[in-house]
């Protein structure tokens, strides 16, 4: 008798054992299938948007290969800038030649991948490199001077850029002497990390210098016209005696 | 290297401006002194396109360095055509030049070109093409000189001796005028730089078979933007992608 009850003891706790197994099975099955679930609708999520993708390069592709896709009205703009930077150049060509005054002529070199500093085109980077000819440079020490010249253009909007605000002051503040004096003046100023302004001592700013295109949103701000400008080298009357 | 740009430029010495006008204006900044040294290793555009075509020895131009190259120029041209600074000379690649090249370089940078000019007191006038079955032909002097250049860049040679190469049997033809010479190989510049710039000296020596050639009309010049410096942009970009 005994051994009879032991034996159905012992089936019962292997039915126990497959019941919690099952149980067990069907709870993990449930978040088994809920992971395969989500993962279903996370492969679906991604398929979307790898067509959506696709479509975009692909329009991106095609806008970039049709080379005459470019919006009219960008491609007008950019032959505006580019009549811009023309320009510059030949005034700038015009104005160097006529302070080259002293001999006969020059040599220049002319970087052809000017810098436009400006989102609005109107101010140009230059680099250019003058050379007296060999003839006329044997008992001369500096036979060579390279120029990087900002170039700024206004017509006839309203100036954004601060070295035309600068350049624009008054007469008297262009002259060389005044600038040496300003030159003076700086030392009463306290230098502050920003290259581009001064701190006066009262905390008060003062912008020297032409903002970048980085910092164009600061050009947006009306700011304090500089009080001082560089000196006018046309004063010079020639670049000879730079070279 | 010598490129200055706004992010450095305040750290040159600043000389000021000369003849302030109310619609320009030129600061004028002094280079560092470092800035002389590159000065000094200058080689012309022609003179590097020879060395190039020196069997052992000659400096290698990678593929991206001439589009890259060529693509500047093209647009070089377009903003400064009619300016003094190209239109008093037929320029030539003899005309654009390099600094900072170092000798014992085997493969050549071709950044930053630039182009030289003379400034004279007086301007004299223009001088002129030597053949004149060229004269004739040419719609338009300033680009087929850029169309020629290009053509140097893609054949990695200057015009005369491509005039000479056994390679270009079928132009081989010394009395050749330089136009029939660039008409010949523009046909086959395809098979070096691909289509799109093929396209472009086609454009150049054909004046973008447009009745204007006038580059200083606005639509000839956005043709001109939108035909051959936006392609060759997408041919550097695709090049460089690859």
């Amino acid at each position: 008798m005994p051994d009879i009850l032991q034996e159905f003891e012992g089936q019962r706790d292997v039915e126990n054992h497959r019941f919690t197994a099952k149980l067990k099975f069907d709870f993990s099955q449930t978040a088994l299938l809920e992971k395969i679930g989500a993962m279903h609708q996370l492969n679906e999520n991604l398929r979307t948007l790898l067509a959506q993708v696709d479509r975009n390069a692909l329009a991106a592709e095609t806008s970039c290969s049709k080379a005459s896709s470019q919006p009219p009205l960008l491609l007008k703009r950019t032959i505006k800038d580019i009549a811009v930077i023309r320009n510059l150049s030949q005034n700038l060509y015009d104005i160097t030649r006529r302070s080259y005054s002293e001999h006969e002529s020059h040599l220049a070199y002319l970087n052809l991948q000017p810098h436009v500093t400006d989102t609005e085109g109107q101010q140009i980077f230059f680099q250019i490199y003058f050379k007296r000819p060999e003839s006329q440079s044997k008992n001369s020490v500096n036979k060579s001077t390279l120029f990087s010249v900002h170039s700024s253009f206004q017509d006839g909007r309203e100036s954004r850029g601060l070295i035309l605000r600068g350049l624009q002051s008054s007469p008297k503040a262009k002259r060389s002497s005044e600038y040496c004096d300003n030159l003076k003046n700086l030392s009463q100023f306290r230098t502050s990390t920003d290259p581009t302004s001064l701190s006066l001592k009262g905390g008060e700013r003062r912008d020297l210098m032409p903002r970048t295109t980085q910092n164009s949103q600061i050009l947006e701000v009306p700011t304090r016209s500089v009080e001082f400008s560089p000196p006018d080298i046309g004063r010079l009357q020639n670049l000879c005696l730079l070279s | 290297m010598m490129q200055m740009r706004n992010t450095s430029y305040m750290e040159h010495k600043c000389l000021g401006f000369i003849e302030s006008k109310p619609c320009y204006q030129h600061l004028f900044y002094l280079d560092k002194e470092d800035s002389y040294e590159d000065m000094k290793q200058k080689a012309s555009l022609a003179y590097l396109l020879r060395q190039s075509t020196v069997p052992r020895g000659g400096r290698h131009m990678p593929l991206h360095e001439r589009l890259s190259l060529a693509k500047a120029l093209a647009k070089a041209a377009l903003q400064f055509q009619g300016t003094t600074w190209l239109h008093q000379i037929i320029w030539r690649s003899s005309s654009i030049w390099f600094f900072g090249l170092q000798e014992d370089q085997d493969v050549v940078s071709l950044k930053n070109p630039y182009v030289d000019a003379e400034m004279k007191c007086s301007v004299e006038p223009e001088s002129a093409l030597t053949d004149m079955d060229t004269q004739e032909r040419i719609k338009n002097r300033f680009l087929f000189c850029l169309a020629v250049i290009l053509i140097e860049i893609a054949f990695e040679a200057p015009l005369d001796v491509l005039k000479q190469s056994p390679d270009n049997s079928q132009c081989r033809n010394e009395t050749a005028s330089d136009w029939s010479i660039a008409a010949k190989l523009s046909a086959i510049v395809g098979a070096k730089m691909g289509m799109t710039y093929q396209e472009a000296v086609v454009d150049f020596l054909y004046c973008f078979s447009s009745p204007v050639t006038d580059l200083s009309k606005s639509d000839l010049q956005m043709t001109f933007y939108s035909n051959v410096v936006r392609k060759l942009e997408r041919l550097e970009y695709d090049l460089r992608k690859a």
